[in-house]
C-alpha cells in the first residue's frame, strides 16, 4: 500500500487512527494494521516478513543469553540468515543473469522482490548488532520484535530506525498534543512533496528517459536529469517525512532522513545530508567495523569503496547501481585525498555547482536502464554533441503544471521557504505569545489549517488518479 | 511477554491528543463515510466507463491481486470522487492551462483538440489527419473508394452527396501548443497547401460532377469570425455547421431564404464534457429555425436497431414547413448530430444515423437493405476530414459484395 493512495489515505489511515485512539492495546493495534498494510501490497510474501521477525527474535535471544564465545556465533548466524533472505529475493536474478551470464535460465523463476526487504533487513540487522553490542536489551517478546520490524509508517521505505533508538518507545511512550500537531504537519508536507512535486516531475523524467537514445539532445538530457534529481529527492524525502509525521502521531520519534542535500558544497557533505539513516547505518555497522579511517589513507579509501559498492548494490541489483555507488565512493576518496582542500579555494557558488553536477551525474547512472543510455545522456549533457534534427521539443515533455511544481521543487530543495516561514510566522507567533497568554493556540490553528489545506489539495490530486510511482519502494 | 516486561510498559495518551487523533480519523475518513451516498452511476456516465466491482471471490484473499481489485473498487467508489476529480481537472485546465487528459490537447486561447479517439494512442487523430505520408497513392485510393460508393448508390437513390466537415487541427493549426510534436504541428500548418485525402476527393468531385461538399477554404476564411467553430468543442457547431448545411442545400438545389440565416448568440454545453471531465459552456450562434416547424423524434425509426445493435445516436426530424418536399437519410460519424438540425429545414423528413458503432458483420445489410427500405430521395454521407478516407475504404469494400441484395432500379435523378 502506498501512503499517497486512496486506500491508505481515505480508508486505512482513518480506520487505524480511530482504533489507535479508542482501543487500549496500542501496540497490538499497530501490529495488526501493519500486517494488513504489508499483506495488502504483497499477499503471500507477508510470510517473508514473518520469517524475518521469527529469525531475528530467536537470534536476538540467543545473542543475549549465550556465553561470550557463542554470542558471536549467534550473531553471525543471524546475519547470514538475514542476508540470505535479502540475497535470494533481491540479488538472485542479478547473480544468474548479470554475473554468471546464464541466459538459458528462465526469467520467470527469478523470485519476486518483496516490498521494502532492503529496509526491514537492515533494521533487523541493526537489532541483532545493537543487542550484541549491548547497546539495547533484547526485546521482551516476539511481538516487540515484530512491531520494531513491521511498524507500517517506516516498514517499506524507511527511515531505517535503529533498535536502540526505538526500543524504549515500544514499551513506554507519551503522545503529546504538540507532537501530534507536528506529526500532521510533517505528514502534510511529506504528502505534498510526494504528490505535488515528485509525481509531477516524474512524468517529465520518465518521458525523457523513455526516449530512444537517438532522439536525445542536450536540452532534453538536462531536462530529464534535473527532473529526476527533483523526483528522487521529493519522492523519498516526502515518504520519510510522512513516516516521521505518522510516527509522531503514534508517539514514536523517528530520525530525520534528509537535510537539504542539494545545498551541499561537496559529496562528503551530500552524504551527511542525504538518506542520513542509511549513511549512518553503513557508517556504524560497516565502515567503522572495517576500520574506518583509523588505519591510514589506503585502508580508509578501501573502506569507502567497499561501503559505497554495497550502498550501490543496496539500492538495486544492477551494474548501473554498482557504478553509481563506486562513482560516489571515488568522489569521496578524491575529496579526502585533497580535492576538498582545492574546493575550499573556490567561491561557494562553484563548490555548490561541483557538488550538484556530480550528484546529477550520479543520478543519470542511477536512473539509466543501461550504460549505453547513461553514456548518451552524459555525452549530450557535457559534450553538447549536435542533437538529431528530429529531437522532440522540450515542451512536449514538460507541461505548465510540471514546470510550476518543478520550480517550486527547486525552491523547496533549499532552506529558503523554511527561513521565510520562520521570519514571518514563527517570529510573529513569538510576538503574539509574548503579548497574550493564548498566542500558542493561534500557532496551532495556523499549523493545523496549513496542514489540512495541503492534505486537501493532495487529496484532490490523488483522487484524480494522477501518476503516482514510488521510487524507493523497490530498494 | 514476561510479567516484568509488562510492568515496565507505560503509555501516556492525553485527552487532547486523543481527541485530535479522532478528529484526524474523521477528516481523513470523510470520503469513506460518504461512500454509501455517492452516485456511482453518475461517475460512470461522466467518465464513460464501467466502475470497478468489489471482488467476489474471497478465496483469493491471500493474493496481492485480490487487494489490487479492492483498491480499484475503492478508487472508483469513495465519496467526493467525482467532485474531487472535477476540481483537479479544472485546476489543470484553468490554472495551469494544460490538458487534464492525454487524449485532449489544450491549445492557445482555450482551444481544445481531441488528439486521439482511443486512449493510449496520443496524437493519433492528428496523425490521421495531417500526416505527411498522404501522398498521391493514398489520395488516389481514397478517391477510388468513394468512386465505388457513388457508383453503387447513384443508380439506386435519387441523389447522393458526401459532406466533409473540416476539423479543428486543419482550421486552427496555429492554436496547437508546443506540447504537440513539432512535426505534427508543421504538417497541420501545411495541411491546406498540401494534397490531402479530402482535397483529392473534393477535386475529383468537381471534375466529375459528383456532389462533394468540402468547404475548407470558406471555413478558413470565416474561422475567426466570432466563435465560428466553437473553441470549446471537438465537433463543429453553430455558424460552422450552419455554413456547411447552407452549402450542402445549395449544392442540392434547395434554396434557403434569409430567415434560414437568423441567429442569436446563446450559451451551450460543449461536447468535450465527458472527455475533459467537467462542464465548460461556450457561446456561439444559435440559429432560429422555428419558422420551419421542425420536430425531432429521437431513436426513430426503431427499425435501425434491427440492422445496427449498438445504435444510440439516431432519429428523425420532420419539418412542417420545409424548403423542399424531399426526404433524406444522413449516414454519418459523430459530426452528423451537430449538422442535422441545420439541414432539417431543407427536407420534409430527415433521418440521421451515426454509424460510429456499427459492427463489421452488420455493415452489409445496413448499407444495402436498411437504406433501400427507407426509400429516401437524398442520401447524404457526412464524415469529417480525418476519417473520410478510411470510411470510404470500408464502405467500398462492403458494397463490393452487396450488389446482388439491392439490384439497380434505375432511379436516376
Amino acid at each position: 500500500m502506498v501512503f499517497s493512495s486512496v486506500t491508505f489515505l481515505f480508508f486505512f489511515l482513518p480506520a487505524f487512527l480511530l482504533c489507535y485512539a479508542l482501543l487500549p492495546f496500542r501496540n497490538a493495534t499497530l501490529l495488526l494494521f501493519s500486517s494488513l498494510f504489508y499483506l495488502w501490497g504483497e499477499g503471500v510474501f507477508f510470510l517473508v516478513l514473518i520469517a524475518s521477525v521469527i529469525i531475528n527474535h530467536l537470534a536476538g535471544r540467543q545473542i543475549a543469553s549465550a556465553s561470550q564465545g557463542h554470542r558471536r556465533v549467534a550473531l553471525t548466524l543471524g546475519l547470514i540468515a538475514n542476508l540470505s533472505l535479502l540475497f535470494y529475493f533481491k540479488y538472485f536474478g542479478f547473480l544468474v543473469f548479470d554475473i554468471l551470464g546464464l541466459t538459458a535460465f528462465d526469467p520467470a523463476s527469478v523470485p519476486h522482490l518483496p516490498l521494502g526487504i532492503s529496509f526491514f533487513t537492515f533494521q533487523a540487522i541493526s537489532y541483532l548488532i545493537d543487542v550484541y553490542r549491548r547497546d539495547a536489551r533484547p526485546a521482551d517478546s516476539v511481538w516487540d520484535v515484530a512491531l520494531y520490524i513491521m511498524m507500517f509508517p517506516q516498514l517499506i521505505a524507511g527511515p531505517i530506525v535503529r533498535y536502540a533508538a526505538v526500543a524504549r518507545q515500544i514499551q513506554r511512550r507519551t503522545i503529546h498534543f504538540n507532537y501530534a500537531i507536528h506529526g500532521i504537519l510533517f505528514f502534510a508536507v511529506g504528502l505534498s512533496q510526494k504528490v505535488l512535486i515528485a509525481n509531477n516531475v516524474a512524468g517529465v523524467a520518465d518521458g525523457v528517459f523513455a526516449l530512444p537514445q537517438a532522439s536525445l539532445d542536450a536540452a532534453l538530457a538536462w531536462t530529464g536529469t534535473v527532473a529526476y534529481t527533483l523526483q528522487i529527492y521529493f519522492d523519498f524525502a516526502g515518504y520519510s517525512n510522512m513516516a516521521i509525521g505518522l510516527g509522531l502521531l503514534l508517539g514514536f520519534k523517528f530520525p530525520h532522513n534528509f537535510n537539504y542535500p542539494y545545498i551541499s558544497q561537496s559529496i562528503t557533505e551530500f552524504w551527511r545530508r542525504w538518506h542520513m539513516s542509511l549513511s549512518s547505518w553503513f557508517r556504524d555497522y560497516l565502515y567503522i567495523p572495517l576500520g574506518g579511517n583509523r588505519h591510514g589513507a589506503l585502508t580508509t579509501y578501501r573502506n569507502l569503496l567497499v561501503v559505497f559498492l554495497l550502498c550501490g548494490l543496496w539500492h538495486g541489483a544492477s551494474w548501473t547501481f554498482v557504478a553509481w555507488g563506486l562513482f560516489h565512493g571515488a568522489l569521496l576518496i578524491a575529496e579526502r585525498a585533497g580535492l576538498s582542500r582545492a574546493l575550499t579555494l573556490l567561491p561557494p557558488g562553484l563548490r555548490h555547482a561541483y557538488a550538484l553536477v556530480s550528484v546529477c551525474v550520479g543520478w543519470v547512472l542511477f536512473r539509466a536502464e543501461s550504460f549505453g543510455q547513461a553514456g548518451r545522456f552524459l555525452e549530450q549533457m557535457f559534450f553538447f554533441s549536435p542533437g538529431p534534427a528530429s529531437a522532440p521539443g522540450m515542451w512536449e515533455y514538460v507541461s505548465t503544471q510540471q514546470l510550476f511544481f518543478g520550480v517550486l521543487g527547486v525552491i523547496a530543495a533549499t532552506p529558503m521557504a523554511r527561513r521565510v516561514a520562520t521570519r514571518f510566522i514563527t517570529d510573529r507567533d513569538l510576538t503574539v505569545t509574548r503579548r497574550a497568554a493564548h498566542g500558542g493556540k493561534a500557532r496551532v490553528a495556523t499549523d493545523l489549517g496549513f496542514a489540512l489545506v495541503l492534505i486537501a489539495i493532495c487529496g484532490v490530486y490523488i483522487a484524480s488518479g494522477t501518476y503516482n510511482p514510488f521510487i524507493y519502494f523497490r530498494f | 511477554m514476561s510479567a516484568k516486561g509488562a510492568r515496565r510498559r507505560k503509555y501516556v495518551y492525553d485527552a487532547e491528543s486523543r481527541l485530535f487523533t479522532l478528529f484526524l480519523a474523521f477528516f481523513f475518513g470523510l470520503p469513506a463515510l460518504l461512500m454509501p451516498f455517492t452516485d456511482g452511476e453518475l461517475r460512470s456516465r461522466w467518465e464513460n466507463r464501467p466502475l470497478a466491482k468489489f471482488p467476489s471471490d474471497i478465496h483469493r484473499s491471500g493474493e496481492a491481486s485480490f487487494f489490487r481489485e479492492i483498491d480499484a473498487y475503492l478508487n472508483d467508489h469513495f465519496g467526493f470522487a467525482l467532485e474531487m476529480n472535477r476540481i483537479y481537472r479544472q485546476i489543470v485546465f484553468y490554472v495551469f492551462h494544460d490538458s487534464p487528459t492525454p487524449r485532449v490537447t489544450r491549445g492557445e486561447d482555450g482551444f481544445v483538440f481531441l488528439n486521439a479517439h482511443a486512449p493510449g494512442k496520443p496524437f493519433d487523430a492528428f496523425r490521421a489527419l495531417c500526416s505527411l505520408q498522404v501522398g498521391d497513392t493514398v489520395a488516389a485510393a481514397a478517391v477510388d473508394s468513394w468512386k465505388h460508393v457513388f457508383d453503387f448508390y447513384a443508380p439506386r437513390v435519387s441523389r447522393v452527396a458526401l459532406l466533409i466537415p473540416p476539423s479543428k487541427p486543419a482550421l486552427y493549426p496555429e492554436k496547437l501548443p508546443l506540447s504537440v510534436p513539432r512535426e505534427l504541428r508543421n504538417t497541420c500548418a501545411q495541411y491546406r497547401a498540401r494534397l490531402s485525402v479530402p482535397k483529392a476527393i473534393s477535386d475529383w468531385g468537381q471534375s466529375s460532377g459528383v456532389r462533394i461538399v468540402y468547404p475548407i477554404d470558406r471555413f478558413f476564411k470565416e474561422r475567426f469570425n466570432g466563435n465560428f467553430y466553437p473553441r470549446e468543442n471537438f465537433h463543429f457547431s453553430g455558424a460552422s455547421a450552419h455554413l456547411l448545411a447552407s452549402l450542402t442545400l445549395a449544392s442540392l438545389g434547395i434554396e434557403t431564404p434569409a430567415v434560414f440565416d437568423r441567429f442569436t448568440l446563446a450559451k451551450a454545453r460543449n461536447d468535450m464534457d465527458q472527455v475533459i471531465g467537467f462542464t465548460r459552456s461556450s457561446t456561439f450562434p444559435s440559429f432560429d429555425y422555428t419558422s420551419f416547424k421542425t420536430k425531432r423524434v429521437f431513436r426513430e425509426p426503431a427499425g435501425v436497431l434491427r440492422y445496427y445493435r449498438k445504435a444510440t445516436d439516431f432519429g428523425t426530424l420532420n419539418t412542417g414547413n420545409p424548403l423542399s418536399d424531399r426526404n433524406a437519410l444522413m449516414i454519418s460519424d459523430s459530426f452528423g448530430a451537430f449538422l442535422v438540425e441545420h439541414l432539417a429545414p431543407g427536407y420534409r423528413s430527415l433521418i440521421y444515423v451515426n454509424t460510429n458503432h456499427l459492427e463489421q458483420d452488420e455493415m452489409a445489410l445496413f448499407f444495402s437493405e436498411f437504406i433501400q427500405t427507407q426509400k429516401v430521395d437524398d442520401l447524404l454521407f457526412v464524415f469529417h476530414d480525418g476519417a473520410v478516407g478510411s470510411r470510404g475504404r470500408s464502405l467500398a469494400a462492403v458494397l463490393a459484395d452487396v450488389g446482388r441484395r439491392w439490384p439497380v432500379i434505375g432511379a436516376l435523378e
